[in-house]
């Protein structure tokens, strides 16, 4: 009985013995930059890999939902643990601007003119939002060519979207459709939100598409594309009345703890190499003029978009998902 | 520890246990909850104190129907773990069943399933385009999708009967073998001396193990997060709340927080009721044995117990299937490639080392101070003993990433930091999985007769002595049970560490739901066989070694 009581802890003791060793030896490293990212996990497992060979840094992500990143920069104010928040929606970083640092990266004039839009965040890659529909589900005719065409009632229950209120992308693609509609756009949205099965991040509706659990997505280019060209039954639809092309945002926090390796974690993936590999092989579109866009995607030039105010969408936020969050409640989703 | 010197007056040892639980449950409990609970009656609009908050959940029935979702699920989750659990326990400790280590392991693997990942495997293959469903659909079978209350009560109830099906078998095989032969000897066939004598004996374990079933219900939110769609219970209502960012309400949401602990309080207090008008216990002088069965019964039996392990191990079979399906970027393409494995490659090592050592180190602290504690709760009828219980029963209730938020507000403040630490991940896997140790130690306390103990002390024993040197060798089938309940469950705890970790902190669960959460399944399945195939291994050796030890106290 005794015995096996001892043998029972000794069990415990040796395995956490062994572990604790394991955990010592793998954190002597020299150099390290803490990113709290929105970043799909793919790109993560992707590029890390890269910049931790590129500049010997030690890069440790946290990735979460975009409000999920602002809110624990927010609650960690006092005692900064993140140095780089990388890729969330330019509103959110526009609207807690007093969070951040301002910085002026390398090769700042290579950047394109038209993405120099955030107050203390900087421009990290285009984004284009776009509806992805299953070409096993819907043919050519049935898919949907506009925001307006979402609000067909065939189309109930088979709309997959992210929460406006969690995800950056999906209150972008509201304010999109306000933006485009402007006063009768919150009745369009309400019809089309009729029709609409809501998930936690923007990244899942492709999958959703995908797998055919959804017929139609909404969601952005490039989580779409990589879809499109994993071969899977699925195509992007740009609307036909307007979308939002807008940058997602890099940015130093405010008294980070590794402010150095920080700045050169912006750089690198600011860097024209970074930027053709996140064309190239996450179907993003370039920040920086001398980098092309995938031949895959159509040029901008062919894209329908609307300007859209990031100052304009910062300042309302509150409102509009407020107002959202009611009809959410109204429609019981 | 020498505790012979620790009587002062009528100070004894347990007297300093319970000041130390009540310790606990102050810095751990009370301090980071205490903002949430402020929260509540704030209002989200002046700032100022007032009743606000709870007046909107009451007056709108999109909030209000939460409760009744919340109370559906639960119960339903609850009588399904009990109808899968209590055959599997009884068969699988009285009858002789071929390959019982495995089944056992396996049962408990279940429990192992990530939530997320476990739901997601649901929805692969009852989905609206799932293939077991479109598979029985060629049959003309038509059953509905997983999405809703139902599939919810479907996924709770095959998750959480392993928590019934351990505590029952602990019990079990401490029945006082006299009591049936008794009543097989006064004419009782085998069915009414199940119902009459046998049942009755290990309900106090039964009980437990519902309510642990109920409370995880309760508080789980991955599961109705991924399939309720737009059934919405209270712990999603809870999370929707507190993290949007820009539509948040933590007032609300700590609303919500504290209208879960309340319900869940009140079930606490029903169980404790409605066990402790049943009282038994034994010596255990006449030890069980297990019975041969043969033909027809052979067969069922053998039926029933692998049936309902082998559904309840089905969403895990999906999930190693998937992670050898061949990828192309995020989609699947027929035929078998590691493509998923090599994309995990580059950090699994140190997530997988995280996530033992936490558990690990946290599984430690709670068997010794959860096995001193269940003894108070079940053996000291005092008043601070009787209050400490519900408390310590808390964390069952607290959404984990409610837990996670206060411990981030409490303990990354003057005079503590420890955000982004080690520690706080453990901490929280200590106070959120203790209930389990102390619920199935007090349980198994509920069976030994307490004169035991009290000729330990007659003779001259302190009652620490009596207690390591009686009480606890008699405990043990409970502490085990209760440790691997409490490390299984703490491997996989995401809720709260999702909230707490950084990067060097990662634990295997918050990457396999990062993944889930972008849809990266072929990554997560990946990861999710990963850790399945360790803490399977794990456990596999500790119940071949407990099956050796329950062989030797019945020798």
């Amino acid at each position: 009985m005794k015995r096996m009581i001892l043998s029972v802890l000794l069990l415990l003791l040796v395995s956490f013995g062994v572990f604790a060793t394991a955990a010592a030896e793998g954190e002597a490293e020299a150099q390290s930059v803490v990113l709290y990212s929105a970043h799909t996990q793919e790109i993560i497992d992707a590029l890390v890999p890269q910049f931790e060979a590129a500049t010997g840094i030690k890069a440790e992500v946290v990735k979460m939902g975009s409000s999920d990143v602002i809110a624990r920069v927010k609650a960690e104010q006092g005692n900064p643990q993140c140095d780089v928040i990388w890729s969330i929606g330019g509103e959110q970083l526009e609207a807690n601007s007093d969070l951040l640092q301002t910085y002026e990266p390398k090769d700042w004039d290579k950047v394109d003119d038209v993405f120099k839009v955030g107050h203390g965040w900087l421009p990290y890659t285009g984004i284009v939002m776009v509806f992805v529909a299953n070409t096993d589900m819907l043919t050519e005719a049935q898919m949907p060519k506009s925001w307006t065409d979402l609000s067909n009632p065939g189309y109930k229950g088979i709309i997959s979207s992210a929460r406006a209120d969690k995800s950056g992308s999906s209150y972008m693609q509201l304010a999109t459709v306000l933006n485009i509609y402007q006063d009768k756009g919150w009745d369009v949205y309400k019809s089309i939100l009729q029709n609409f099965v809501l998930s936690g991040s923007s990244s899942a509706v492709p999958r959703f598409v995908n797998d055919g659990e959804a017929a139609v997505g909404i969601t952005l280019e490039d989580n779409a594309y990589r879809y499109v060209a994993g071969g899977g039954p699925v195509k992007i639809i740009y609307p036909e009345d307007g979308t939002t092309a807008a940058p997602d945002g890099i940015a130093l926090v405010k008294n980070g703890p590794n402010s150095a390796a920080a700045k050169a974690f912006i750089d690198w993936a600011l860097s024209a190499e970074t930027q053709s590999f996140l064309v190239q092989e996450m179907g993003r579109r370039p920040i920086r003029s001398d980098v092309p866009i995938s031949p895959d995607l159509p040029a901008m030039s062919d894209i329908k978009t609307v300007p859209y105010d990031f100052a304009w969408s910062a300042g309302n936020k509150k409102d509009f998902v407020a107002q959202w969050t009611e009809i959410v409640q109204e429609l019981g989703l | 520890m020498s505790i012979r010197k620790t009587r002062i007056g009528r100070f004894d040892f347990w007297t300093f246990v319970t000041i130390f639980g009540y310790f606990i449950v102050g810095l751990l409990l009370i301090y980071p909850l205490f903002n949430i609970f402020k929260a509540s009656f704030i209002s989200n609009e002046t700032g100022t104190l007032s009743m606000s908050n709870y007046v909107e959940f009451f007056s709108k029935k999109y909030y209000t129907k939460t409760i009744l979702n919340s109370l559906i699920v639960s119960f339903g989750g609850t009588l399904g773990a009990l109808i899968l659990g209590v055959p599997l326990a009884f068969f699988t400790s009285r009858f002789k069943i071929r390959g019982k280590t495995l089944l056992s392991t396996f049962a408990v693997l279940s429990l192992l399933s990530p939530p997320f990942i476990g739901a997601y495997s649901w929805i692969i293959m009852m989905g609206n385009n799932g293939f077991l469903r479109n598979f029985l659909m060629t049959f003309g079978i038509n059953l509905p999708t997983i999405f809703g209350a139902g599939g919810i009560i479907l996924v709770y109830s095959l998750q959480y009967y392993p928590f019934v099906f351990l505590l029952t078998s602990g019990a079990l095989s401490n029945v006082d073998r006299s009591l049936e032969e008794a009543a097989e000897n006064l004419g009782a066939k085998s069915t009414m001396r199940f119902f009459r004598v046998t049942l009755p004996l290990v309900i106090p374990s039964v009980s437990a193990g519902a309510l642990m079933a109920f409370m995880m219900s309760l508080a789980n939110f991955g599961t109705p997060m991924i399939i309720g769609r737009n059934f919405h219970v209270l712990p999603t209502m809870a999370y929707n709340l507190f993290t949007s960012e820009i539509g948040e309400n933590p007032g609300l949401a700590s609303t919500v927080s504290i209208l879960l602990i309340l319900v869940s309080t009140l079930i606490i207090f029903f169980q404790r009721y409605a066990s402790s008008r049943r009282k038994y216990s034994s010596n255990m002088i006449n030890k069980q044995t297990v019975d041969t069965l043969h033909g027809v019964k052979n067969l069922i039996v053998h039926f029933i117990s692998y049936l309902i392990v082998s559904i309840s191990t089905l969403p895990l079979a999906v999930v190693v299937f998937y992670s050898f399906k061949k990828t192309k970027g995020p989609v699947f393409h027929p035929g078998f490639g590691l493509q998923s494995y090599q994309k995990v490659f580059h950090d699994v090592p140190v997530t997988i080392t995280n996530s033992l050592i936490f558990s690990v180190t946290a599984v430690i602290f709670i068997v010794i101070i959860g096995t001193l504690l269940g003894f108070v709760m079940s053996r000291k009828k005092n008043l601070p003993a009787k209050i400490l219980d519900p408390l310590l029963m808390i964390p069952y209730i607290i959404p984990g990433t409610v837990l996670g938020i206060g411990f981030i507000v409490a303990f990354n403040n003057k005079p503590i930091y420890l955000a982004g630490t080690a520690t706080i991940i453990i901490m929280s896997y200590f106070i959120r999985r203790l209930p389990y140790s102390i619920r199935s130690s007090a349980s198994i306390l509920k069976q030994i007769d307490p004169s035991l103990e009290e000729a330990g002390i007659n003779l001259g024993s302190p009652p620490g002595r009596t207690f390591r040197k009686v009480t606890v060798p008699l405990m043990i089938p409970g502490i085990v049970s209760g440790a691997i309940m409490s490390w299984v469950t703490a491997v996989n705890e995401l809720s709260s560490s999702i909230v707490l970790y950084v990067g060097k902190t990662m634990t295997m669960p918050v990457r396999i739901y990062l993944s889930v959460l972008d849809g990266l399944f072929g990554t997560a399945s990946a990861m999710a066989t990963i850790l399945l195939v360790s803490t399977g291994l794990a456990l596999f050796i500790v119940n071949k070694f407990l099956g050796v030890g329950r062989e030797t106290i019945a020798g």
